[in-house]
C-alpha cells in the first residue's frame, strides 16, 4: 500500500521541520554576545529577529565578538536653556510643572572583537521631553518617542550591517578558523 | 506668590547657571592670551596634529550617571575646532598618516582632576622638514567641573589647552605655506620621535617563532602601537608588524634580527588534560624587575569560557603583562599563547574566588594563522620523554619583553 505523493511529502515535511526550524540561516553572522546599556531586552529581541543576528546571545560570556549597544545624550544650547529654566519652575512648584529637556539622543552600536572596536554605527536624533519628576519612567529615561526611535535604529543598523565589509570580513575569517556557523 | 525681587533673583540665577553651562567658542582665547594682530586667520599652512589613539579613545561609563563620559572625544572635538579656526588645513592624523603637511604637531595630553576643576596638560612638539623639532612646549588649562555635564567640562578643558598650545605655535612660528610647504609626512618620521617613551601604553610578552627573528604575541598587546619595542635581555630591538588577527587575539612582528632559539609548535597540537606546562612572561612591569617570570601548572581543560573559540584552560599563574607569553610542554613544544584570565573581581561579588583559571589560544589555531599569513614555523611531534627542565629552558630561551608606545 502506498500513500499519495502529496501526503508523503506532507508527512516528510512535518518530520524534518523541527530540525530546520532551529537552524541559523546561511548568511547569519558568527555567534555574538549582546551587551546593552539601555532597553536591553527590547533591542535584543528586535536584533534577534533579524536572520543576520540569529546567533546573537546574552549568555556567551567568553565570546570573542561582542555587539555593544550604548546610549548617550548630547545637550543642545537650546536644551540647556529650557532645562535650567524649567528646572527652576519645576522646583518652585514642588514638581507640579514638568522639567522640559532638549537633548540629542545618540544610540551607538559597536562591534567589539576581543576588546577592540572593529566597527561603529551611531544614530542621533533630537528630542524635547516634558518630564514630571514624580512620574514612574518606564522608558529608561529616553521618553516614549525616544524609546520608539531607539527601537527603530535596529532596522537601520541591520541594513547597515548587511553592507558593512568589516562584518563580512569578520564572518569570513571566523569561517576560516572555526568552520561553518552552529546550526 | 513670589514678589518682584524673588522673580528677579530666579531670573539672575537662571542666567548665571546658563552662562556657566555654555561653552566658549573655538575662536575665543582664554583670558590673558592673545596672538599678534597682524596674523590673519586662518593661516595658509597645512598642519597635521597627532594625539595618541589611546587618549582619543578614552571614555568611561559611570553607572550613576547612566551614559558615557568621553574625554577622548572632547580632545578630538576641541582640538579639531581650534585647528580649523587657525589653519586653512588643520586635521587630526594617525601615526601612519602619509598626507604631506607643512607642520606636524605632536601633542601628549594628561588629565588631572583637582579642587573642583578638570585640568588638561598638553605637552607638544612641532616637527618641520626632515623630522627636525622646531618648537616644543607645554600648556595647561583647568575648567570648572559641571556635575550636570561632565563631558562638557572635559571639552572646555580641552578647548582651553588646545587654544593655548596652538596660539603658542602660531605666535612663535608665524607659519604660512611659503615658510612651511606641505612636504612632511608623519609616516616618514621615526616613530620613536613622536611617542612618549617614558610611559608605555601597554607591556606584554612575546616569543620567537622562527629563526628569522619573527615574534608571536597576543594582538591586544600591540593594539594601536605607534612603536613596539622588543627587549631581549637588555638589548632593545625595533620591530614592524607582519600579521594580526583580532578574532584570534594573535599577532606576529618582525625584529629583522636572527634568533638562535625559537619555539616549535607541537604537531597537531594534541593536548593532554593534566599535562604539566610552563608559562613565561614579563608581568607587572615596571613593578617587577625586567627578568622573565616562569610559572608552572597543568592543562586544566580543553575548553575555556562559554562561547570562547579556540582556547584551552591552564593553571600556571599569570598576571597583567603575561599576555602573549608561551604555554610550553615539558617536551619544549608550544601548546598555546596566553591571552586572558578569569576576572576574579567580577566573581567575588557572587561569593566565588576563582584561582588560576587562565586561558591560552590553542597552538592549532596559531598554526592556521601562520600558514594563512605565509609565516615560517616548525612543528615537532610530542616529546614524551621531556622533563620540566627541558620545557622551562625552551620557554625561557625564546621569550622577549614587549612595550607598546603611542
Amino acid at each position: 500500500m502506498s500513500l499519495p505523493a502529496t501526503l508523503r511529502g506532507l508527512i516528510l515535511a512535518l518530520a524534518v521541520a523541527p530540525a530546520f526550524a532551529r537552524a541559523a540561516p546561511a548568511d547569519a553572522l558568527p555567534p555574538i554576545q549582546f551587551n546593552g546599556t539601555v532597553a536591553g531586552d527590547e533591542l535584543y529581541n528586535l536584533l534577534k529577529a533579524d536572520p543576520q543576528f540569529a546567533n546573537l546571545s546574552k549568555e556567551l560570556i567568553g565570546c570573542p565578538i561582542v555587539l555593544r549597544v550604548t546610549h548617550s545624550f548630547a545637550l543642545t544650547s537650546g536644551g540647556k536653556a529650557s532645562a535650567f529654566g524649567s528646572a527652576i519652575w519645576a522646583g518652585g512648584t514642588l514638581g507640579l510643572l514638568p522639567v522640559v529637556t532638549n537633548n540629542d539622543l545618540v544610540i551607538t552600536y559597536d562591534l567589539v572583537v576581543n576588546g577592540t572596536v572593529l566597527a561603529t554605527h551611531a544614530y542621533q536624533r533630537n528630542f524635547t521631553r516634558a518630564v514630571n519628576i514624580w512620574a514612574n519612567d518606564t522608558t529608561y529615561g529616553l521618553g516614549k518617542d525616544g524609546l520608539a526611535w531607539a527601537k527603530g535604529t535596529v532596522a537601520e543598523f541591520s541594513a547597515a550591517v548587511a553592507n558593512d565589509p568589516k562584518f563580512a570580513s569578520l564572518a569570513a575569517e571566523y569561517a576560516f578558523y572555526f568552520g561553518a556557523q552552529p546550526q | 506668590m513670589p514678589n518682584f525681587r524673588s522673580w528677579a533673583a530666579i531670573l539672575v540665577a537662571a542666567l548665571l547657571v546658563l552662562r556657566a553651562t555654555l561653552s566658549p567658542a573655538a575662536e575665543t582665547l582664554p583670558a590673558g592670551v592673545s596672538i599678534p594682530k597682524d596674523l590673519k586667520l586662518p593661516l595658509t599652512v597645512a598642519v597635521g596634529a597627532y594625539v595618541p589613539s589611546h587618549t582619543r579613545q578614552d571614555r568611561f561609563y559611570p553607572p550613576s550617571v547612566g551614559y558615557w563620559i568621553e574625554p577622548g572625544k572632547a580632545i578630538e572635538d576641541a582640538l579639531g575646532a581650534v585647528l580649523k579656526q587657525y589653519f586653512t588645513q588643520g586635521t587630526l592624523i594617525a601615526a601612519d598618516n602619509a598626507d604631506p603637511m607643512g607642520l606636524l604637531l605632536v601633542l601628549h595630553p594628561k588629565w588631572q582632576g583637582e579642587a573642583g576643576t578638570i585640568r588638561l596638560t598638553f605637552k607638544y612638539q612641532v616637527f618641520g622638514e626632515k623630522g627636525a623639532v622646531i618648537l616644543e612646549g607645554q600648556q595647561v588649562f583647568a575648567a570648572p567641573v559641571k556635575a550636570m555635564n561632565l563631558t562638557k567640562s572635559f571639552y572646555n578643558a580641552a578647548l582651553g589647552a588646545s587654544q593655548l598650545a596652538v596660539a603658542d605655535v602660531v605666535t612663535k612660528l608665524r607659519p604660512d605655506a611659503g615658510k612651511y610647504p606641505a612636504v612632511n609626512k608623519l609616516a616618514d618620521l621615526d616613530p620613536k620621535l613622536i611617542v612618549d617613551r617614558d610611559h608605555p601604553v601597554a607591556t606584554g610578552t612575546g616569543f620567537f617563532i622562527n629563526a628569522t627573528g619573527q615574534v608571536m604575541t597576543a594582538a591586544h598587546v600591540l593594539h594601536d602601537c605607534a612603536y613596539t619595542e622588543v627587549k631581549r635581555d637588555d638589548k632593545a630591538l625595533d620591530s614592524r608588524p607582519v600579521a594580526s588577527s583580532l578574532l584570534l587575539d594573535l599577532a606576529v612582528i618582525d625584529t629583522g634580527v636572527p634568533a638562535t632559539r625559537f619555539l616549535p609548535l607541537r604537531k597537531d597540537a594534541e593536548l593532554f588534560i593534566g599535562e604539566p606546562v610552563a608559562n613565561v612572561g614579563f608581568p607587572l612591569q615596571p613593578i617587577l624587575s625586567a627578568s622573565p617570570n616562569l610559572t608552572r601548572g597543568n592543562v586544566s581543560s580543553r575548553g575555556a569560557l562559554s562561547g570562547s573559540m579556540g582556547q584551552f584552560q591552564f593553571s600556571a599563574p599569570i598576571q597583567p603583562g603575561s599576555s602573549g607569553g608561551p604555554v610550553v610542554s615539558d617536551g619544549g613544544e608550544l601548546l598555546g599563547v596566553t591571552v586572558s584570565t578569569l576576572n576574579a573581581a567580577s566573581l567575588l561579588g557572587q561569593g566565588a574566588l576563582p584561582q588560576n583559571v587562565n586561558f591560552a589560544l590553542d597552538a592549532r589555531f596559531a598554526a592556521l594563522f601562520l600558514r594563512r599569513n605565509h609565516i615560517a614555523f616548525t612543528e615537532v611531534p610530542a616529546n614524551p620523554k621531556g622533563d620540566p627542565r627541558t620545557g622551562n629552558e625552551a620557554a625561557l630561551a625564546s621569550v622577549v619583553r614587549l612595550s607598546c608606545f603611542q
